[in-house]
């Protein structure tokens, strides 16, 4: 076997920083390699503002339906014309619109992009329409298991009557009135609840641009600042089965929030998470696929949903006549975390794979750039990254089983199985 | 233009290497080439199976995934109809890994009976969960079957079965990778932060001394010419009718290629498209639709596929369709239409080849189809095509005696 060369260091590329005439931030990541700019446009207008479900969504969706000075016909033909591709972006704290661009259509699309974001003008017809394909498609989506899953699974660790767990029914879809979303843009889709990333090829041309269109003059009537409800109510019954006649494999999901109290615990459950369920080399990879074959695939995830609060979330599909054995499994990887320690050899592997995880998120400007999103999307800085690579670096097996004890209680989790649950 | 340099070693390997010092990581791609195409037909997704065992230890190393996660590396793979494709990303101090790793299960398997046994495991799992637990999820495997009567595009990549899958035995499994493994039927491209020299060197010390095979040379039957329409109805428990239509079409390297992707980029490539204006928000006739190819080294599909809106019919849902594309057959197009679809596909390929990733697979699938300096050549080729040549390919496309039409009717 060749030696391996360890990766030191992390050579993270931190964005330039400025603010346009009105104060809105703007997160620069140069690059002269590459022809096109990439602008992503973020409001705190994600899913946990909105009071009633699809707001957030039809609200962003809407968007470039129409605006002040152009149709949702114009909009549509002049960005496909110029090149250009558009990404809706809804999230829990952030939503908005990503632009890919190329740089000789930067000024001609901006102020159409600008009058989007800006000016929206809330066409009914299309509002109409837009429910009727929402409502058909949560139709196809309860034939699916992984989608029964996840809507009783957030209703169940975030409360029905939260933003983050509404127990939505296809027909809800039809209910929602356009003068909500109207109320919700002009309440969230601001100035001052307003950040700008710019990538790739951005010149002093782009820049200036985007001073014009988006940082002049005061652009929104509502100043308001976007409050979040943390008011979690999760359900009492910790067990949740849906019951699927026909399927043929069931999907799980096993979770909880957890409330980590520093940067320390945040990186623990980190590593530890990723030791879990976080890469291919996994516990449960290697127990539940490698070694028995339930799954196609089974991981776990823990997102900080803002600075304080944390998603831990394993989720897999198993056939039904396995599902019970794949429960069990999971269960049984979950009593060996707070058991006992991991082994160094076990940690040594995670520690070297997450470095190197680390390495590839700086993997040219439009990953650069997906650190700034993912970062104002939980509302961290880059301190947050610099200590989860001394963290990665300076753990030991103890300080991880400190954490495993402190968090994973398997009676605080949430458990779902959508399908038919066998064997 | 994206700079690239090739060599063939001498046991007939492809090496391409492309320099990019913007990424702080490598990407090692190793492209063979077979894929579900070369399977018999009582033996279907074999290929896909075998992109699993490829994982499971070679004959001096039991653990494939282990050291690279130990280099900081990610990998993964892919099979199609026509390739099976692995990647690996890593940093550049740690290429050797990586190059050690590929030769090693280039030049040959480990073959463990536990391997097997997981990953046939594994593999139903993956189709259980792709095919047979979604909604409309057997309908492209039917649709293949139905446009396809002699060549092995006619199943799909996961196989015709699971019994196929069950089967397989470790005999099987030998006999595949001695017939299609081999240093003279693979393509090593390496794209990232690294010394051209260096790496060339790296290579020829790892792979040099694999041995050429003799690789199966099996003729694959060509598809013969349609001549009439085929229909297919299928009633499943879903929520909205599903209307499929399969369409023959070119292959990959013949010049209609590029009027055949900008045919269906005008009916349904972005929200400007005729299909989202026309058939989802005047007609709101589906609820989604889309016209899509698919870009195979033999002769392809043109596809058309949507859900209809409850209150609808096949008989509208078709006409409606036939409509716009007899305008394409009609010449009924604008100028600019043309010029906003070229516009996509150049801004589209220049957004593909920023990472490095796509740059490694993409001059790798090139030289599949037979030369690398091909990835050069695209956008040219987009950009030649006529109104005239958008007309001819369509005309030859939208014949009712060229179509296969899968009617995936609701119960409900």
């Amino acid at each position: 076997m060749p030696p391996i060369s360890d990766i030191e260091n992390i050579n993270i590329q931190y964005p330039e920083n400025l603010q346009l005439d009105n104060g809105i931030p703007v997160y620069i990541i140069k690059s002269s390699a590459i022809k096109s700019v990439r602008l992503d446009v973020l409001f705190s207008a994600g899913q946990w503002f909105q009071a009633e479900p699809f707001v957030s969504t039809y609200t962003n969706l809407i968007l470039r339906e129409g605006s002040k000075s152009y149709s949702g016909k114009e909009i549509a033909d002049k960005l496909d014309y110029f090149g250009v591709f558009s990404e809706n972006i809804v999230q829990r704290n952030k939503a908005g619109m990503g632009f890919f661009i190329l740089n000789k259509y930067f000024d001609k699309v901006l102020p159409l992009i600008a009058d989007i974001l800006q000016n929206p003008s809330f066409p009914l017809s299309e509002f109409e329409l837009q429910k009727k394909n929402t409502h058909q498609k949560l139709l196809v989506g309860e034939e699916k298991v992984a989608f029964l899953a996840v809507k009783k699974y957030r209703s169940a660790i975030y409360g029905n009557t939260h933003p983050l767990g509404f127990e939505v029914k296809p027909e809800d879809a039809l209910k929602t009135e356009i003068e909500s979303l109207q109320k919700f843009a002009a309440e969230h889709y601001t100035q001052n609840n307003c950040s700008i990333i710019l990538s790739g090829n951005v010149n002093s041309e782009v820049i200036s641009s985007i001073n014009k269109y988006f940082g002049k003059t005061c652009w929104s009537k509502s100043h308001k600042e976007a409050s979040i409800n943390t008011k979690f109510t999760p359900s009492a019954e910790k067990v949740h089965i849906i019951e699927k006649k026909d399927a043929v494999q069931s999907a799980i999901k096993i979770g909880m929030l957890v409330k980590p109290e520093s940067l320390e615990d945040i990186n623990g459950l980190k590593v530890l998470n990723t030791l879990f369920g976080g890469f291919f080399g996994s516990r449960l990879m290697m127990n539940l696929r490698e070694d028995k074959g339930y799954t196609y695939g089974i991981g776990s995830r823990l997102s900080m949903i803002n600075q304080n609060y944390a998603e831990f979330t394993i989720s897999t599909e198993t056939g039904t006549d396995v599902c019970k054995g794949a429960l069990h499994e999971i269960y049984s990887e979950l009593e060996k975390l707070i058991e006992k320690s991991p082994t160094e050899e076990e940690l040594d592997l995670v520690k070297k794979y997450m470095m190197g995880n680390m390495l590839s998120m700086f993997d040219g400007p439009f990953m650069s750039a997906n650190v700034i999103r993912a970062l104002l999307e939980s509302g961290f800085d880059y301190s947050y990254l610099e200590s989860k690579i001394e963290y990665i670096k300076s753990t030991d097996i103890n300080k991880l089983y400190e954490i495993a004890t402190k968090f994973f209680n398997p009676n605080s989790l949430f458990q779902v199985v959508a399908g038919k649950c066998l064997g | 233009m994206l700079k690239f340099i090739n060599h063939t070693l001498s046991n007939g390997l492809k090496l391409i290497i492309i320099p990019d010092t913007s990424t702080p990581l490598v990407q090692v791609n190793v492209l063979y080439k077979v894929g579900a195409r070369n399977e018999h037909p009582d033996r279907t997704g074999f290929a896909h199976l075998f992109e699993h065992l490829m994982f499971g230890g070679s004959a001096n190393i039991p653990d494939y995934d282990r050291p690279l996660q130990l280099a900081g590396g990610e990998n993964n793979a892919f099979t199609n109809n026509d390739i099976t494709n692995y990647y690996i990303s890593l940093p550049p101090e740690n290429l050797d890994i990586a190059l050690w790793l590929e030769s090693d299960r280039m030049n040959e398997l480990a073959f463990t009976p536990k391997s097997l046994e997981t990953q046939r495991q594994v593999v139903i799992e993956e189709f259980r969960q792709r095919n047979l637990n979604q909604p409309y999820g057997d309908a492209f495997m039917n649709l293949r079957d139905l446009a396809y009567k002699k060549h092995p595009y006619s199943w799909s990549t996961i196989g015709k079965c699971i019994e196929h899958i069950k089967d397989a035995s470790m005999e099987d499994v030998k006999d595949f990778f001695y017939k299609h493994y081999a240093p003279n039927n693979a393509i090593l491209s390496i794209a990232g932060n690294v010394d051209p020299v260096r790496v060339y060197e790296r290579v020829e010390h790892w792979f040099g001394d694999i041995p050429k095979r003799n690789i199966s040379t099996a003729i694959i039957p060509e598809e013969p010419i349609q001549t009439k329409p085929r229909t297919l109805t299928l009633e499943r428990d879903v929520p909205l009718s599903g209307l499929y239509m399969a369409y023959h079409m070119s292959d990959r390297l013949n010049p209609k290629y590029y009027a055949s992707d900008l045919i269906s980029d005008i009916l349904s490539n972005g929200k400007s498209s005729w299909f989202e204006q026309i058939l989802i928000k005047e007609k709101q006739i589906f609820s989604s639709v889309d016209a899509y190819i698919l870009g195979s080294y033999d002769p392809g599909l043109f596809v058309i596929s949507g859900k209809l809106h409850k209150d609808k019919t096949y008989e509208e849902a078709e006409h409606a369709i036939n409509e716009l594309t007899s305008r394409i057959t009609n010449g009924d197009f604008s100028k600019t239409e043309l010029e906003k679809v070229k516009n996509r596909s150049i801004a589209l390929r220049q957004l593909s080849l920023s990472s490095v990733e796509n740059k490694a697979f993409e001059t790798a699938f090139f030289e599949f189809l037979g030369d690398a300096g091909l990835i050069n050549e695209e956008d040219k080729k987009y950009m030649n095509v006529s109104s005239e040549d958008i007309i001819f390919t369509a005309k030859e496309i939208f014949n009712t005696n060229n179509c296969s039409t899968l009617y995936y009717k609701s119960k409900k």
